[in-house]
Formats: structure tokens, sequence, C-alpha cells
């Protein structure tokens, strides 16, 4: 609790740093969290693909299980592209600002 | 602790009544077996009632007991799994007197197994409930996330 208040009275040096970060490094950072949590999408639905062709050969005697990692894999994509739509989004509101 | 906690969680419940289904199977599928196993004096024993038995997932861990005393709270826990599959000795066997039955003793009576089959049906609606409300529990902690998704749109 006494670390929070401490942060709130002197500009950390975080700030400072981020400050200092280039235009490029800025697009590579993003860049390289969005190739993350792309990869992180794509494990989930390969997870699900395995499960299933194991189902399919008899390999898998949980159903439910097979079910639930589908779900997920549904789930985490959905995040995905909600993500996608709304960093879409900001592009399209700061393209359209007038000059 | 992930977005999916509650989703494993009502999975480990799907997985220990399915186990707890299997067992309620077994038994029905036994109800006249009279050569199960074998006893000491070389004599055929029929089959035992079978019963599960459930316990929390992992309350016993250390770090569950590292994160609860760190902070001072309860974890809302990891599920449930079948800690053992136990054995029905409290009931004895059936005796039914059937003569001609070859695992009939000198007075003619047969050893049955202690399954009762009015027990087991209500085991099994039980058990097809209780997975029934694991998968609704499921299908809410979906839609809560997705629900989730849906703010500020």
């Amino acid at each position: 609790m006494n670390i929070y208040s401490l942060e709130n009275i002197q500009p950390t040096s975080a700030q400072t740093i981020q400050k200092k970060q280039t235009v490029g490094e800025a697009q590579q950072a993003f860049a390289q969290s969005l190739q993350g949590a792309i990869e992180n999408i794509n494990n989930a639905q390969q997870v699900s693909d395995q499960k299933t062709e194991a189902l399919a050969k008899g390999e898998i005697d949980d159903l439910h299980d097979v079910m639930i990692t589908a779900q997920k894999a549904s789930i985490v994509l959905q995040t995905g592209v909600e993500v996608q739509k709304k960093a879409v989004d900001a592009y399209n509101e700061i393209m359209r600002m007038q000059v | 602790m992930s977005i999916f906690h509650a989703m494993n969680t009502s999975g480990s419940g799907l997985t220990a009544q399915r186990l707890r289904m299997d067992t309620i199977s077994s038994n029905i599928a036994n109800v006249d077996t009279t050569r199960a196993t074998v006893n000491a004096d070389g004599e055929y024993e029929p089959y035992r009632r079978k019963m599960t038995v459930f316990s929390p997932k992992d309350t016993n861990s250390f770090s569950s007991i590292l994160q609860k005393n760190i902070h001072n709270t309860q974890t809302s826990g990891n599920g449930v799994k079948v800690s053992r599959i136990i054995e029905d000795e409290t009931e004895p066997f059936k005796q039914v007197y059937n003569p001609n039955h070859p695992d009939a003793n000198a007075d003619g009576y047969v050893e049955m197994p202690n399954v009762d089959p009015l027990k087991e049906m209500v085991d099994m609606m039980s058990a097809t409930r209780s997975y029934e409300a694991n998968v609704t529990s499921l299908n809410a902690s979906k839609t809560m996330l997705m629900k989730a998704l849906e703010i500020g749109k």
C-alpha cells in the first residue's frame, strides 16, 4: 500500500523512459505484442484441432474435454477479433483527423 | 488463475461425474456376477458394489496454502477430483436359494452381489443431474466472458 502512495508523489522513472522511446521502437513493441497475441490465438486453435483429431482417432475418452477446449479456443479468437477491431477503429479515427 | 479458471473447475466436475457414472454402470452390469474374486480359501466371491469418493482438488498443496496465507483469504478452489474408488463393505452379500447354480453352497444358497438396482438408478440420476449442472455453469461462464467482450460496443 505504501508503494502506491509513493508513486503518486514522485514522477516514476518508467514514464521518463517511455518518453525517450522513438517512433520506430514503439512500432516494433506494438508489432511484437500483436504477434505474441496472434501466436496465443493460433496455439489455442491448434490445441483444439489436436484434441478433435485425437477424438476422431479414438485416443480421447473425455468428450467434454474436447468441447471445453473448443469453447476456450472460440473465446480466445473472439477476444483477438475484438482487440483487432478496436485497433482498426483507433487507426481510422486518427486517419479522419483534420490537418 | 486465468480467465478460464471457472471453466476448468466445471471441467473437473464433469470428469468426476463421468467417473462416478462409470462405476455405477459397472455396478449395474455386475448385478449377477458371482465370480468376481477368489478369496483366501480358493472359493469364488461375488462382485462388491463400488463407490466413488470425491475430494476437492489441490487444497493441501504448498502453493495454495502459501497464497491463502499471503492474501489472508480463501482461494476459490480448483475443482473436484475422485480421490478413491472404494468397495461397499457395509452391505452383506444377498443369499439366494438356487441349488442348480454352479456356485451354490451345501445348503443350496448362492451369494449374490450386494448391488441394489434401485439404489444404482437413484445414483445414476444424481450423476446425470450433477453433470448437467456442471454443463450449465460452464455455459454461464462462457456467456459471462462473451458479455465482457461486448463492453464498449
